[in-house]
């Protein structure tokens, strides 16, 4: 239930996938053997020109116009065009790429709050705690003998405040009659807020660590 | 002809008859189950984030080093691996010194990338179920509809804890039994319990109830 935008993700994936997909073909196509006619002639004759175009602006580009004449040009092609202030500008974007990435990565997940209702109201205004609806739930669920564990967490879902249950149920357990009881807890909880928040309950196995007992009522 | 028109209201609106039940108590009732579908959708289904939190760290340290290596050219002095402004000319040079070391590049790229579009084009399943309730909305984990519907299958056979096995996929639960020797397995009987149990408790995507009886029986079952 994070807030992590999904459609990004795999937009990201796709678009890094696909760069990754044309640089590999481009690499493999040119060590195909074949004259000038041939796939991989032409793609070398491709590098070729890319190679001298990138030399030439690196030469027409030199960082100080005043002092391009003590080298930069002719002499420094070797070297790898020092000076050039087209190597600067991809050092900004690099920098600004940096930035960019780390922020996107860091935002991923989030979306937990810590208000579950809030109501304005003219003498001021009213918060529950998420805590105390997680309290509840927890504490009137975790009696029944099909549930194992019961955790509760409110997050922030399209601007408003929801609950998510997840209960761990015993092996061998049926789901339905522990969603229903669920249900049941939540209705409770909606007349004791006095207002309806959503939820969903999650309904996972015994863990393997952990293993839930299995009641044989057979 | 009305009475049963009345009857089969209530029936037919299932999600909505808790609908009242939750305006009773306060004003906006109905949009509490808004967001339901779109929370089992992103609870059902991969998010993706691990991928996508890779990826950018990988692309934040290449660029890292990328804009380095820049600086450093600007400045003149030699690369750390390969000066960015003639990495082209390096490729040419190692083109034709080490062709076998750009097939392998050129391969473990298009791998990534294949593997990258892959990730972000399919659906990802998390192997999860819907159940529907009025007032919340839930999803089960296949494992748990497994278990739950092989105990009732056990009970339902009158079979031992090893000899009943459910897979649940996502449109398929399989009911695999491995009868005791010398004694038949009621396969039928098996099966109609099973199926009532998911008529009973309907999950969606519906599950339809397969099974198969293993060849060998075990002494010890």
């Amino acid at each position: 239930m994070t807030s992590s935008n999904r459609f990004l993700n795999r937009l990201l994936l796709v678009v890094v996938g696909v760069v990754a997909l044309g640089v590999g073909a481009f690499l493999i196509a040119l060590t195909l053997p074949g004259g000038s006619g041939s796939t991989g002639g032409t793609v070398r004759g491709w590098l070729a020109a890319a190679s001298s175009a990138v030399a030439d602006a690196v030469a027409a580009t030199p960082l100080d116009p005043s002092g391009g004449a003590h080298g930069a040009g002719a002499g420094g092609a070797g070297a790898g065009g020092a000076g050039s202030w087209l190597a600067v500008a991809l050092a900004a974007l690099c920098l600004l790429l940096v930035i960019v990435f780390v922020v996107a990565a860091v935002a991923h997940g989030g979306g937990r709050t810590g208000r579950l209702v809030v109501h304005d109201e003219p003498a001021g205004s009213i918060a529950i705690s998420a805590a105390f609806a997680e309290t509840a739930v927890a504490d009137a669920l975790s009696a029944r003998r099909d549930v194992a564990t019961v955790h509760v967490s409110a997050w922030t879902v399209r601007g408003r405040p929801a609950l998510k249950v997840r209960v761990r149920v015993t092996a061998g357990a049926a789901p339905a009659p522990v969603v229903a009881a669920a249900s049941d807890v939540v209705r409770g909880l909606d007349r004791v807020l006095g207002e309806a928040v959503p939820v969903l309950v999650e309904v996972v196995g015994a863990s393997v660590v952990k293993r839930g007992s299995d009641p044989r009522v057979a | 002809m009305s009475t049963a028109s009345d009857t089969t209201g209530p029936g037919a609106a299932g999600p909505v008859a808790t609908a009242p039940a939750a305006e009773g108590l306060s004003g906006p009732g109905s949009d509490v189950t808004a967001p339901y579908r779109r929370l089992v959708r992103r609870e059902s289904r991969a998010s993706r984030s691990t991928s996508a939190v890779v990826v950018l760290v990988v692309a934040a340290l290449a660029a890292a080093w990328l804009g380095t290596e820049a600086v450093l050219a600007a400045l003149g002095r030699p690369a750390l691996l390969a000066s960015p402004v003639d990495v082209l000319g390096a490729l040419t040079t190692a083109l034709g010194d080490a062709p076998g070391l750009v097939v392998a590049a050129g391969v473990a790229s298009a791998v990534v990338g294949v593997v990258l579009v892959l990730l972000g084009l399919t659906a990802g399943h998390r192997g999860r179920h819907e159940i529907t309730e009025g007032r919340v909305a839930a999803v089960v984990d296949d494992t748990v509809l497994a278990a739950s519907l092989a105990r009732v299958a056990r009970t339902a056979g009158r079979l031992g804890a090893g000899q009943v096995t459910v897979w649940v996929s996502r449109r398929e639960a399989r009911v695999e039994l491995t009868p005791a020797s010398g004694v038949t397995v009621d396969e039928q009987g098996v099966l109609a319990a099973v199926r009532s149990e998911l008529e009973s408790r309907p999950v969606q995507p519906a599950l339809r109830v397969t099974s198969r009886v293993a060849d060998h029986g075990r002494l010890d079952a």
